[in-house]
């Protein structure tokens, strides 16, 4: 008798008063799509506004507003949910052998905050709008600027307890739910990502928390924290948000991290290359990850000595990164390699992020950031990484456990063409903003000198082809939902868990207990052919 | 934690409340000791009320790291502006 | 969160892994409120490291005495908890209901005191916003006393929530709807969440009142 799928209609209400983790990550999952979509159109804008030398198609605080609600809603409403609130919350009791995630109903609960939250900010940000930019520095967030910034903090605020919620709920059900011999040691490498980041998660989200509430305060009673006029500190604003924001890029790009070795290792149907490096670089990078905030205000006027610690740190802090490509990179070596969607995005990923990363380290280096702070350069490097890479890690996630998911397979060769299309569509546009930001044009800027423009419409060109890249999924995926063939239990015959139950799964995961007695990744050696 | 115990912490605890209210009256500029006091308040209630001396392993690897990270904000606040 | 008495609640198959769960759950939920609390007495130390003169100022204007009557109450009311912690442990339901009553109440005096010290204040025209010009002198005795109330009334909105955590247990106790493992384990929780409310109140006692008279 099988148990029916957890998809099984029961009514819409059923959906909004779920516990199931798999129906909860559904919900996530259009959720973040349409920010994500919204934090495009508002992109469209900037890139439209940037093919002309001159601000033409908006006025200077118009463009602010653009950016701003660019930046907060692609921050705070899809990258930081995106993998960990959707596929977390799919896979990670799954892959544990669990039934279900440790606190059902909080998770439910954090659902509805990051939805209620991303509403309100939403309202706020097109009703008026913010223009300080996602990273509300001080003094125009408190003193200067015209906009709705209590509202848009307020909704922020309530998206971080969704943040901190979902980081509870993953690590203690990591801590307590593991099967029965699976030790942390056989844990898939996704889960000790997962893990990493919901640490972050749990201990920065709250340092955020009280910088909101302190340019609030300060924005409706003029309490002086960040006024020198009353003694306050304009710069201890920043070392506030960083101290959470740095972090909160490790939120972003742990997860993303964590789907690659899954993908890759599928791919290649081969055991990752030193498995106890990959899994400790991912806590080395959390750790470290909390050490290194002062990168962002090397001209902000801090102590030399400070930033001198903090670019040793950041220097530091790339090397378990490093560590992981060179060990997917190894683990690809000698591969029975087969070239399906996600493996494709895992290849976009690798790629996009060694740029990222590289280019994160001339800004570490104080004599580069001074030249290239404020510039395009930064612009294009935290896209290659957050964007190249990041998303190319969601979509890598979106393309390898959609049948699972879903229960449906997709179109391969729309698959691979939408990754190749990312791939290229995302180099023409960002490359040449490192070429803009070492020419000097600033970001945050409508207008820039004519002499830059064919780089800005070379971009502006590539963002077009982007966002075609980006709404092709939504065919075929969607489309595959109707059409697609209904998918088995083990469409890539990879190894883990998850794929040892039906596709989608039943309510309850596993129709018996399970006992893991295997490591993870364990492909045997003897199924691999000869490398040609 | 037996009642007599938690009597026990709970007289410390008012012990320090003492010391504290004591130097900063006849004392004002001994602001360390009063500072110690409180620090030592809040680990008699991190570590017998909150339970810490119960657990073992990961609880008190991150009770550590989480003092750890206090010194190590302190000496960066202190430094920074120190140094700028 | 835990509902029949028969079995533990999904996905837990085990009383011990479910009390597990929501100690470790409470601890993480602590450790970020320390993590916000503590980036907030931080803040604190930094102004007054900067402003000494004005941070003397400002300090002297606060109500000593009465904040260290609160400090006296809430650590009582941290003891009561304790004791109630043992109370159930012991099985000895009227002592529980006694501790827990008696905890909720010095947390709830707690509020009316600083109530009390606030309207103070305000008549004081301290308020931020709501007084025209401020008897401060010193800008930055002024930002002190700003931070001062953000502080104390952030604390103050969690010793609310532990009020009505404490009222909330106590009415399941009396009326006897808590029962076995779903009442130890939550009063266990409660009784985390105001150990860490009265260990930041201990942090930011001296902070705030006593530290550069």
């Amino acid at each position: 008798m099988i148990s029916p799928s957890y998809l099984h209609r029961q009514g819409l209400l059923s959906w909004f008063l779920t516990r199931d983790h798999k129906r909860i990550a559904v919900l996530y999952m259009i959720t973040v799509t349409f920010f994500f979509f919204v934090g495009g159109l508002a992109a469209s804008l900037i890139r439209i506004e940037l093919v002309t030398p001159n601000g033409d198609l908006l006025t200077a605080d118009g463009y602010n507003r653009a950016f701003t609600l660019h930046g907060v809603i692609m921050v705070w409403f899809f990258l930081i949910p995106s993998i960990p609130s959707v596929f977390g919350n799919f896979l990670v009791p799954i892959m544990i052998g669990a039934r279900d995630m440790a606190f059902p109903r909080l998770n439910l609960f954090s659902w509805y905050l990051l939805l209620g939250g991303g509403l309100f900010t939403l309202l706020a940000l097109l009703l008026g709008g913010v223009d300080t930019g996602w990273t509300f520095y001080t003094p125009l967030s408190t003193m200067f600027s015209n906009g709705h910034v209590v509202a848009v903090i307020c909704g922020v605020f309530i998206a971080g307890f969704s943040s901190i919620f979902t980081g509870i709920n993953i690590i203690v059900t990591v801590h307590t739910l593991r099967a029965p011999g699976m030790t942390w040691m056989r844990l898939p490498l996704f889960i000790w990502a997962m893990y990493a980041t919901s640490i972050i998660l749990v201990l920065a989200t709250p340092v955020l928390a009280i910088t909101l509430l302190l340019v609030a305060a300060e924005h409706l009673f003029n309490i002086g924290v960040f006024d020198p006029r009353l003694g306050g500190d304009p710069l201890l604003f920043q070392h506030l948000f960083w101290f959470y924001s740095h972090p909160a890029v490790y939120i972003m790009i742990l997860p993303a991290m964590g789907v690659v070795s899954e993908l890759i290792t599928a791919a290649g149907h081969k055991r990752i290359f030193g498995y106890r490096f990959v899994a400790w670089s991912s806590v080395a990078i959390a750790v470290i990850g909390f050490l290194v905030w002062g990168h962002h205000m090397f001209v902000a006027g801090q102590s030399m000595y400070a930033s001198l610690v903090f670019s040793l740190l950041s220097f530091l802090v790339s090397i378990p990164s490093a560590i992981k490509a060179y060990n997917w990179s190894a683990t690809l070596y000698k591969s029975d390699l087969t070239l399906h969607a996600p493996f494709l995005f895992a290849l976009t990923f690798i790629g996009l992020f060694i740029v990222g990363g590289v280019t994160g380290l001339f800004l570490a280096l104080l004599a580069a950031d001074l030249h290239a702070h404020d510039t395009y350069f930064v612009v294009a490097h935290f896209h290659y990484i957050m964007v190249g890479a990041a998303v190319a890690g969601y979509f890598g996630a979106l393309h390898f456990w959609w049948p699972k998911i879903t229960g449906r397979m997709y179109s391969q060769l729309w698959g691979k063409i939408t990754a190749v299309l990312i791939f290229c569509g995302f180099n023409l546009t960002f490359f040449p903003q490192f070429l803009l930001g070492y020419l000097g044009m600033p970001r945050r800027y409508h207008s820039y000198d004519p002499d830059l423009q064919f780089l800005n419409v070379l971009s502006s060109a590539g963002a077009s082809i982007l966002a075609l890249a980006y709404a092709l999924p939504f065919f075929y995926l969607l489309g595959s939902l109707r059409w697609g063939e209904r998918a088995p239990m083990n469409p890539w015959e990879a190894a883990g868990l998850e794929w040892r139950v039906p596709s989608p799964p039943p309510v309850h995961n596993f129709d018996a207990p399970v006992t893991v007695d295997f490591e993870a990744y364990d492909y045997s050696p003897e199924a691999r052919r000869d490398p040609l | 934690m037996t009642p007599v115990n938690a009597l026990k912490v709970y007289a410390g605890l008012l012990l320090l409340l003492a010391v504290e209210v004591l130097v900063a009256l006849f004392w004002p500029q001994h602001d360390s000791v009063v500072m110690l006091a409180a620090a030592g308040q809040f680990l008699l209630l991190l570590v017998f009320y909150l339970g810490l001396y119960r657990h073992q392993g990961w609880v008190r690897l991150f009770g550590w790291l989480y003092l750890f990270w206090l010194l190590v904000m302190l000496v960066f606040i202190l430094g920074e502006s120190a140094t700028r | 969160m835990i509902r029949s008495e028969q079995r533990p609640s999904e996905p837990f198959v085990a009383w011990a892994q479910q009390r597990e769960a929501a100690r470790l759950g409470m601890w993480l939920f602590l450790a970020g409120e320390a993590m916000m609390f503590g980036s907030l007495i931080l803040v604190a130390g930094f102004y007054r490291l900067q402003h000494p003169d004005g941070v003397a100022e400002a300090v002297a204007g606060l109500h000593f005495g009465l904040a260290t009557l609160n400090t006296f109450t809430l650590l009582t009311s941290s003891l009561l908890m304790t004791l109630a912690l043992t109370a159930s442990e012991q099985a000895s339901e009227r002592r529980l209901r006694h501790c827990l009553m008696g905890a909720t109440l010095l947390a709830a005096l707690f509020l009316a005191c600083k109530g009390l010290e606030y309207s103070l204040e305000y008549r004081e025209g301290l308020l931020p916003g709501f007084a025209a010009d401020s008897p401060l002198h010193l800008p930055s005795a002024r930002l002190f006393m700003n931070l001062y109330f953000i502080a104390t009334a952030l604390h103050g909105v969690h010793v609310l929530i532990a009020v009505g955590l404490g009222l909330w247990l106590y009415l399941g106790f009396a009326r006897g709807r808590l029962q076995g493992h779903q009442a130890s384990t939550r009063l266990e929780m409660v009784t985390l969440y105001w150990h860490l409310v009265d260990g930041i109140w201990v942090l930011l006692f001296p902070t705030l009142y006593l530290v550069g008279r």
